[in-house]
């Protein structure tokens, strides 16, 4: 009995781990750009805690299994969806494609000159960097 | 700010959201309520014309330098 309890307890442990470290780590590796696209590491331990707590709330139902366990599923829900879902942007909207003309506008800089794009014809490159400023 | 980083690019602020609408970038922010944009790169050749262009997929996403100049080069280096 004690035995089942033990091992049961231990499944949960790890699973709340495995949950902790696989959601927290990502801000951590953000910085890595496949990391930050994909969170592929980050998604397989989270998915693995979440299947260890619910193998150990199956096992035995004690104090510890449904503690650990139930915190393990929010973080890894949390993370997961977070991540795949939250932080997802529309992806349908084109109204420009590659080998078509670029748009033009006329905006004002950072010294309060209005920049055309168009006067950049035939002088070279344009780069333009949509900046979106915050998450 | 661009006075002491003497930035050598333009820095335009779009509040009218001009640009951001005309390249179809306009993405309206649910948790804050405000319109801003994809977060893009958008590479034009001389001729006027779309030559390679990147637009996130996830909030936190933002293209790698490194890969942004290659395709740059592509357009500068005969």
């Amino acid at each position: 009995m004690n035995e089942t309890r033990n091992r049961a307890n231990l499944w949960a442990w790890v699973g709340l781990a495995l949950s902790a470290v696989g959601g927290i780590s990502y801000f951590f590796l953000i910085g890595v750009p496949w990391v930050r696209s994909t969170a592929l590491p980050n998604t397989i331990l989270a998915v693995a805690g979440l299947v260890f707590s619910v193998i150990a709330i199956a096992r035995k139902r004690t104090w510890v299994t449904v503690g650990a366990g139930t915190l393990s599923l929010l973080l890894s829900i949390g993370f997961l969806g977070s991540v795949h879902v939250l932080m997802r942007l529309p992806t349908d909207q084109h109204i420009v494609a590659v080998g078509r003309d670029a748009p033009d506008f006329a905006i004002s800089n950072q010294f309060g000159r209005t920049v055309q794009l168009s006067s950049f014809k035939g002088k070279g490159p344009v780069l333009l960097v949509f900046y979106r400023g915050f998450w | 700010m661009y006075k002491k980083n003497e930035l050598p690019f333009d820095v335009l602020c779009d509040v009218r959201l001009e640009a951001i609408n005309a390249y179809g970038l306009k993405h309206h922010e649910p948790f804050h309520n405000l319109d801003v944009s994809l977060p893009a790169n958008i590479l034009i050749d001389r001729e006027g014309r779309i030559a390679w262009m990147h637009v996130a997929t996830m909030v936190q996403d933002r293209m790698d330098p490194a890969e942004v100049l290659k395709q740059v080069n592509k357009l500068v280096i005969p």
